[in-house]
């Protein structure tokens, strides 16, 4: 891990082929928000667990349902209830969540947002976009390194509310 | 036709009637037997008399009873062969006993006496006539009956027949219906898989094209077989990986760094030693192509087996193969259970079984209606499931076996009744009579199953199959 206080997207997601094809749809933010692969729940919280005590910060979660053990709602409330990670964003990708536990997902675990598999790059990518300018905007004091990658629209009119832009 | 009261009343006030030999006899007493030879024809003056046959189980039939004016004995008497009946008083009786001399005086002569027996023999003949006619109708009318009774029988047993057919088709697509959401969701991760790698093999092809340009064919061709043929790591092996490559080579980026450390071992020394560093992304994508492919290869692979083992389900439940392998069922019916499987540790001890006789269809319906209920016994926990096969001479024994609750004995010994569940509070829409129909199919195929106490806790279903007769392979 790096010492820098990174912004890390976490995707957890049992299986291999599936997995593989999400991490290369979000290639994009990788040289911004280093990518962590996960199998499990309980793998997930291991990661999440090293990535804050290296300082790093969790900015998005993308999480199936349907995974060994815990399921991905779960989880995401689990997160959500967690004030050490209560801030970061989430995604249920899943083809599966029935509608209860995708209300629970929304009441309990703050969930951002829900995607059907199979998913489309776009959708996927521009609702990450949104949802780590969201992060960033709320949770970082300097977002100009972030117009890259993010929304270059809120984050310019968040700077230019003035207070936030950086004189140095 | 004269009234036998009448001819009666002159047989009495005749002489020569009079001077025959009288016999009295009282209540039940014998006065011929069936099967003796009878020298004495009987006209009945006093009393009844019945007639009666020894029937198959040495039991008495009655054949008719006999009033005053008829007489007893007749056939056997001018016949001479063996009586034909018992006649045996029904109360204390008189009659008239003839030899065969007296008869034939009074068949041949021609007074009125004669003529008044002669008479008599007609009535005696024509009531029998009418006798047997009405026994015939009788016949024909329970013989009717019956025919009418069996065919009403059989429709009801064909109706019942249907009916169990339905109830097991219905209880089939109930259970369909439950695993529904759950088989949609294994095929939407491979079918997802696939639609993003043909997508992302575009991409990757494009930039082939466009940026591969210092790799030779032979380095090209090998990267793209290595790609095409990598067992990825695991990603706990990949964070590992990653810290150790990102301290060895800390110039090479993030993405680089990462998919370096997805690929096995054997991969990533190749590109390490064969490429050199500045043809690496070059490398790493002709590598992405291969592996995209073998993603795409194995996707398909799931869906189509999916599909089989959805189909050998639903197959109809007409379907009789003499040689089934179970396993081939068991393996087909963890496959569509697998969303709700993969969250239990899974014992699989498949060994080698002679076959058995059947129906597949209705078989996987029997393991996935007992996997289905294992995995609903182990809800919110994770459990283990142990599935055994194993034989023994002619029989053939599957054991499935979870590591939840025990059933309590009053409700083993309901468990297979129809309508009985547990499940209703859980929201699922099973009729209640997955067990029963389990059961039915299982006597179907000569077999039972039984509902025992796991070794440490747990349910353990054991069922019990004939195996096909004769020389197995094994």
């Amino acid at each position: 891990m790096k010492n820098k206080a990174e912004i890390y997207i976490l995707i957890v997601e049992d299986e291999a082929g599936v997995l593989s094809a999400i991490v290369r749809d979000m290639e994009y933010f990788e040289e911004q928000f280093p990518i962590e692969m996960t199998e499990s729940v309980e793998e997930a919280r291991d990661v999440v667990k090293n990535i804050l005590d290296h300082n790093g910060q969790l900015g998005l979660v993308i999480c199936d349902h349907i995974l060994p053990g815990t399921h991905g709602a779960d989880f995401l409330v689990e997160l959500q209830n967690d004030e050490k990670t209560a801030k970061a964003m989430n995604v249920l990708l899943t083809g599966q969540a029935g509608l209860d536990e995708t209300i629970k997902a929304i009441n309990e675990g703050g969930l951002k947002h829900f995607i059907a598999k199979p998913w489309d790059k776009d959708e996927l990518i521009n609702i990450s976009i949104k949802l780590l300018t969201d992060y960033v905007i709320q949770n970082e004091n300097d977002l100009l390194p972030y117009m890259k990658l993010l929304d270059q629209e809120r984050i310019a009119a968040e700077l230019h509310k003035g207070s936030r832009l950086s004189d140095r | 036709m004269i009234n036998r009261h009448t001819i009666l009343a002159l047989i009495e006030e005749d002489s020569v009637l009079r001077s025959m030999d009288q016999s009295v006899f009282m209540a039940n007493d014998v006065i011929l037997k069936e099967g003796d030879s009878n020298r004495y024809l009987y006209l009945l003056m006093k009393g009844e008399v019945e007639l009666h046959k020894e029937g198959p189980d040495n039991n008495k039939v009655h054949i008719d009873q006999l009033e005053p004016g008829d007489l007893v004995g007749l056939v056997s008497f001018v016949s001479g062969r063996p009586a034909l009946t018992s006649a045996i008083a029904l109360s204390e009786v008189s009659l008239l006993r003839i030899n065969h001399r007296e008869f034939e005086e009074l068949v041949e002569g021609t007074n009125s006496l004669s003529t008044l027996f002669h008479q008599l023999i007609v009535d005696n003949l024509l009531n029998r006539y009418q006798n047997t006619i009405g026994l015939q109708m009788k016949y024909e009318n329970l013989n009717r009956q019956l025919h009418q009774e069996r065919d009403q029988l059989r429709a009801a047993l064909n109706q019942i027949e249907a009916v169990q057919q339905q109830l097991v088709s219905q209880e089939k697509m109930a259970l369909l219906g439950e695993l529904s959401a759950g088989i949609s969701h294994e095929l939407n991760n491979p079918s997802a898989a696939l639609a993003r790698s043909v997508e992302h093999l575009n991409e990757s092809l494009s930039q082939i094209i466009v940026q591969v340009k210092g790799l030779t064919s032979d380095q090209l061709n090998q990267v793209l077989n290595i790609g095409r043929t990598d067992k990825p790591m695991g990603t706990m092996d990949v964070r590992k990986k990653t810290v150790q490559l990102e301290a060895k080579y800390p110039k090479l980026d993030r993405t680089l760094t990462r998919k370096l450390a997805r690929c096995s071992e054997d991969a990533r020394s190749y590109f390490m030693r064969e490429i050199p560093r500045k043809l690496l992304s070059e490398a790493m994508e002709v590598y992405e192509a291969g592996q995209i492919l073998s993603i795409m290869g194995e996707s398909t692979r799931r869906i189509t087996s999916l599909v089989q083992s959805l189909r050998s389900f639903i197959r109809p439940t007409t379907g009789y193969e003499t040689h089934l392998d179970v396993r081939e069922g068991l393996l087909s019916t963890i496959q569509l259970l697998h969303h709700k499987l993969k969250s239990h540790e899974l014992d699989l001890d498949l060994q080698d079984i002679p076959a058995v006789a059947g129906n597949p269809g209705e078989l996987n319906q029997v393991w996935t209606n007992i996997l289905d209920n294992a995995c609903d016994a182990l809800i919110n926990q994770k459990g283990k499931i142990t599935i055994r096969t194993c034989h023994e001479k002619n029989r053939v024994f599957i054991n499935i076996i979870n590591s939840g609750p025990n059933i309590p004995d009053e409700v083993k010994k309901r468990i297979f009744d129809a309508n009985y569940t547990t499940k209703n509070t859980n929201g699922t829409f099973g009729l209640g009579i997955g067990l029963t129909i389990t059961k039915d199919i299982i006597s179907k195929h000569r077999g039972y199953i039984q509902v025992l106490d796991a070794e440490g806790g747990g349910a353990w279903f054991r069922i019990i199959l004939p195996a096909t007769r004769e020389k197995s392979e094994n």
